[in-house]
């Protein structure tokens, strides 16, 4: 297990962005938190989630599947998927990325959809346990752990945040 | 009130006045009852409840209700009384399967407006001397009462019951309220900054449809936004123009229709101010064909829809449209 105390957590955040896009949940208003690309001086949110779920990095309520072009009767069909880039999350609750490995029984099976499967490939997934669950919180009843879920988690207490490195991509990182 | 309510309910079931009630249920947690329909006297002494947060509004549902066999009890805040006057008005809903019970209004709480002070794992609240008590799965806590009103009572504009068969309570005036002074900030101004006011609101939607379905104005059977041969039907906006289109499509469809009771705004998982949108319309309306607000009776004619010689000309769209 790794440590860091809460406030190194900016150059944690920088360092990683350094390397790979970083995603974290940030306040847009009281209450209200959203995923937002990571700059300097951006604040972790405190809320328990965001109001969009992490989902939409994998896959977005609409998305552009190909382009058509036209020329007289002749249409042309054009394959606009590029590689995704790398990027990482921040911050997923334990239910949010359990999410995804029900997704990944239904976009990961024959027929593979590609345009998931690219993005899911180039992200990584840091989940943060959550101390302060709220009332309306399922993990117990769905039995999922709220302190694990993915490839790299983090707990934060007060002072520090403890984080578990448990694979090669995100010792990588 | 909660038992005077229910006991006057239970009058009506057994001397067969009425064979269903509409009113609130007790939820999971003390603060989220729901809308619900109570057949019998077991059922309206288990569940049914009246307190700080029955805010929403039960008139929508009597459109359905009200088409059931034998006739149905309704108890309505003064503001819901608005919005079931428009939809007789606009013949949906059977007024005489209704028997309306005129109960007091607000202020009502918004259980999201307790959350945004930090406050989290809220199962239940007490009311003491208008201080909240707020009792949470991490010990209690505290915050003012007026700090929690939920924003459509903020911005009351009625305390009077414009349609009912009996009151229980006092029934109250017309206020003087202050609804439209953002609507006027908003108007000042330049074109950009209201621009930029709007995207910044309406970019957190999220497209879940709450508002439209809440709306009391929003009965249309097949909605454009549900119907393929529409033309502007969709599930999701992909782009920022759709993401507008939505709303203001929206508030175009219920102009000269909306009362103004605040359901929108109070439904929305995103605090985007709809209700904005719609005030807008009717300060304008206001403002252009004379004093309107719809629902009040059952009779007067709404300005979109009359003609009048005094109505201001199309013109006026680009008199007012310059900066
Ligand atoms: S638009 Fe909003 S305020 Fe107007 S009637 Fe519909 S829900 Fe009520
Ligand atoms: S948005 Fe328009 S079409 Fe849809 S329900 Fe409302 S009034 Fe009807
Ligand atoms: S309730 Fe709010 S988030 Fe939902 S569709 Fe309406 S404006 Fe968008």
């Amino acid at each position: 297990m790794l440590k860091i105390s809460v406030n190194k957590l900016d150059e944690l955040f920088a360092l990683i962005s350094s390397k790979q896009t970083l995603y974290i949940p940030t306040d847009r208003e009281a209450g209200i938190a959203e995923y937002k690309k990571w700059e300097q001086g951006m604040k972790l949110s405190n809320a328990l989630n965001t109001v969009r779920s992490a989902k939409d990095f994998f896959f977005p309520q609409t998305e552009n599947l190909v382009d058509f072009k036209m020329d007289g009767k002749n249409i042309e069909i054009i394959d606009i998927r590029e590689e995704s880039e790398d990027f990482v999350i921040f911050g997923v609750r334990a239910c949010d990325a359990r999410s995804f490995t029900i997704l990944d029984k239904v976009f990961l099976v024959e027929p593979v959809d590609s345009y998931y499967k690219n993005r899911r490939d180039h992200g990584t997934v840091v989940t943060m346990a959550c101390t302060r669950p709220a009332e309306t919180c399922f993990c117990g009843v769905f039995g999922i752990d709220a302190t694990e879920q993915a490839m790299l988690s983090a707990t934060m207490t007060v002072k520090t945040s403890f984080s578990r490195l448990t694979t090669k991509r995100v010792r990588s990182l | 009130m909660q038992e005077t309510m229910i006991k006057r309910a239970k009058e009506l079931l057994a001397d067969g006045t009425v064979s269903r009630v509409i009113g609130w249920k007790k939820g999971e947690f003390g603060y989220d009852s729901t809308p619900a329909v109570f057949e019998t006297a077991e059922e309206l002494d288990r569940d049914f409840v009246f307190d700080d947060f029955t805010a929403s509004n039960v008139s929508k549902y009597l459109v359905k209700e009200s088409r059931k066999d034998g006739k149905i009890l309704a108890f309505l805040k003064p503001c819901d009384t608005y919005s079931f006057n428009q939809l007789i008005k606009e013949h949906r809903v059977i007024r005489e399967n209704v028997y309306i019970i005129g109960i007091p209004g607000g202020p009502k709480l918004d259980v999201e407006k307790i959350k945004a002070k930090g406050i989290t794992g809220i199962l239940n609240k007490k009311n003491e001397n208008y201080t909240l008590k707020i009792e949470t799965l991490y010990g209690t806590e505290t915050m003012m009462f007026y700090e929690a009103i939920c924003g459509k009572c903020q911005d009351c504009k009625s305390k009077k019951h414009v349609i009912y068969d009996e009151l229980i309570g006092e029934d109250g005036d017309v206020l003087d309220s202050s609804r439209f002074d953002m609507v006027e900030k908003l108007e000042n101004m330049t074109a950009q900054e209201r621009f930029d006011f709007w995207r910044e609101q309406l970019s957190k939607c999220i497209r879940c449809n709450a508002c439209r379905n809440v709306c009391p104005a929003c009965t249309c059977e097949k909605c454009v936004f549900d119907n393929p041969k529409s033309g502007i039907e969709n599930k999701a906006p992909s782009d920022s123009f759709e993401e507008n289109m939505f709303h203001i499509i929206r508030a175009f469809h219920v102009a000269g229709r909306c009362t103004d009771c605040g359901e929108c705004s109070r439904v929305c998982p995103q605090n985007i101010p709809l209700h904005l949108l719609n005030r807008k319309f009717i300060k304008d309306i206001n403002e252009l064909y004379g004093e309107y607000q719809a629902g009040a009776d059952l009779t007067s004619k709404s300005p979109l829809t009359d003609y009048d010689t005094n109505d201001c000309e199309p013109s006026i769209v680009h008199e007012r449209g310059v900066e």
